[in-house]
């Protein structure tokens, strides 16, 4: 009985050694597993530097087109809050703002186009960009209408005073990042 | 009962091994199932090598569109007018020089009774400094004469030399338009000139000292 109780020990035990070694091995993954895993997360990578690229890209053509063209133009840099007015490669004015959310958030990496110029009265003065953008003074009353649904840009009044005085219909404006 | 009892421990950790085998053994079933479903492999070298190729002449575009639009730079010095606020200043690229309080057009309309009618606003554009002078004199033009209810005079009339009116410098802009000093130093910050843009004295100095002819001047 001793020995037969000594066997079994035995038998189980090679069992259990045998078996954790099979699956240890099954557990680790195999070259092409690595290389997948590589492969993918490169991919990955590679896919979001691309995107970035393509945005530098169209700055920098946007960027080429404003400096050959012969109008102003308006520069946007939405996280550190400041704008340009630019006339080919010289910076005329440069200003600060504060945004105010309407239905969406200011777009970004847009090229959009002064639609109008509401005129008026000083503080009821705005410059449209369609639907999707407001330029006013800080001191402007709030807009009514379909534009209360765009985001508003409001910049101090001296600055918005020299802004609507020097865009027409038609000058375009960059919102980056 | 001793026996039976030993056999029942035996069988019970010989399920207890089972079970650990099962439970390690069905995940990887499962990813072996999920692994015959993906890309192959050589797909994925393949447009990973796609994407490299196109992130690089990315680059390379990148870099020649930068490389062009450096070449376009320069560091000269340049003059901006914001006649909505009459403030002109003097830049390099980003940077600010000077910033001055002027005046620039009135923006007002006179009509002769012939018909003849002057706007006096300040010119709008893209300029340059076409000339420097020092002791400037200024030669009256016919709006001048009109404005007064005066009979304007002859071209060459020696009526028309002021002397001392427009300060010590002034820098030639083209069509009659000058940026200037003048004694009405008070009326800096308005619209008060014909088009011309005012300036005080000092800062007068440092432009007519600064600039050079050929200098760009911005009007908006």
């Amino acid at each position: 009985m001793v020995f037969h109780r000594r066997e079994h020990t035995k038998t189980a035990a090679v069992f259990l050694i045998m078996m954790s070694a099979f699956l240890f091995g099954m557990q680790g993954e195999s070259p092409e597993d690595i290389e997948r895993r590589k492969l993918v997360d490169q991919q990955a990578a590679l896919s979001e530097r691309i995107a970035s690229l393509n945005h530098e890209q169209e700055y920098l053509l946007l960027q080429k087109a404003f400096y050959a063209s012969d109008s102003k133009y308006l520069l946007i840099d939405l996280p550190s809050r400041t704008g340009m007015l630019k006339y080919r490669n010289r910076v005329l004015r440069t200003f600060t703002f504060t945004t105010t959310a309407g239905m969406h958030p200011v777009p970004r990496n847009t090229v959009l186009k002064v639609t109008a110029k509401a005129d008026g009265k000083e503080q009821k003065r705005v410059l449209l960009f369609g639907d999707t953008l407001l330029i006013q003074s800080k001191r402007s009353s709030i807009v009514s209408g379909n534009e209360k649904r765009a985001p508003r840009i409001l910049v101090g009044s001296k600055d918005f005073a020299a802004l609507y005085y020097a865009v027409e219909q038609g000058t375009m404006l960059y919102t980056g990042k | 009962m001793r026996i039976l009892k030993k056999i029942n421990t035996g069988n019970r950790s010989l399920c207890l091994c089972a079970s650990v085998v099962i439970s390690l053994l069905l995940p990887h079933s499962i990813s072996a199932k999920e692994r015959s479903s993906e890309v192959p492999i050589e797909d994925l070298r393949a447009k990973v090598a796609a994407f490299e190729q196109e992130a690089a002449s990315l680059e390379e575009q990148n870099h020649g569109l930068r490389q062009m639009l450096k070449e376009q730079e320069d560091d000269e010095v340049y003059i901006v007018v914001d006649t909505e606020n009459n403030r002109l200043s003097l830049r390099r690229g980003d940077r600010v020089l000077l910033t001055a309080i002027v005046g620039t057009g009135s923006r007002q309309f006179i009509e002769e009774e012939t018909g003849r009618n002057w706007y006096f606003e300040s010119p709008m554009g893209s300029l340059s400094v076409l000339g420097k002078e020092r002791n400037p004199v200024w030669i009256r033009p016919d709006w001048s004469y009109v404005e007064e209810n005066m009979p304007v005079p002859a071209e060459n009339d020696p009526d028309r030399i002021v002397r001392e009116v427009l300060g010590k410098y002034a820098l030639i802009l083209g069509n009659g338009y000058k940026i200037h000093g003048t004694k009405y130093t008070d009326l800096l910050g308005t619209h008060f000139t014909h088009g011309c843009v005012s300036v005080g004295d000092k800062d007068l100095e440092v432009l007519y000292k600064t600039v050079k002819i050929g200098t760009k001047v911005y009007i908006y």
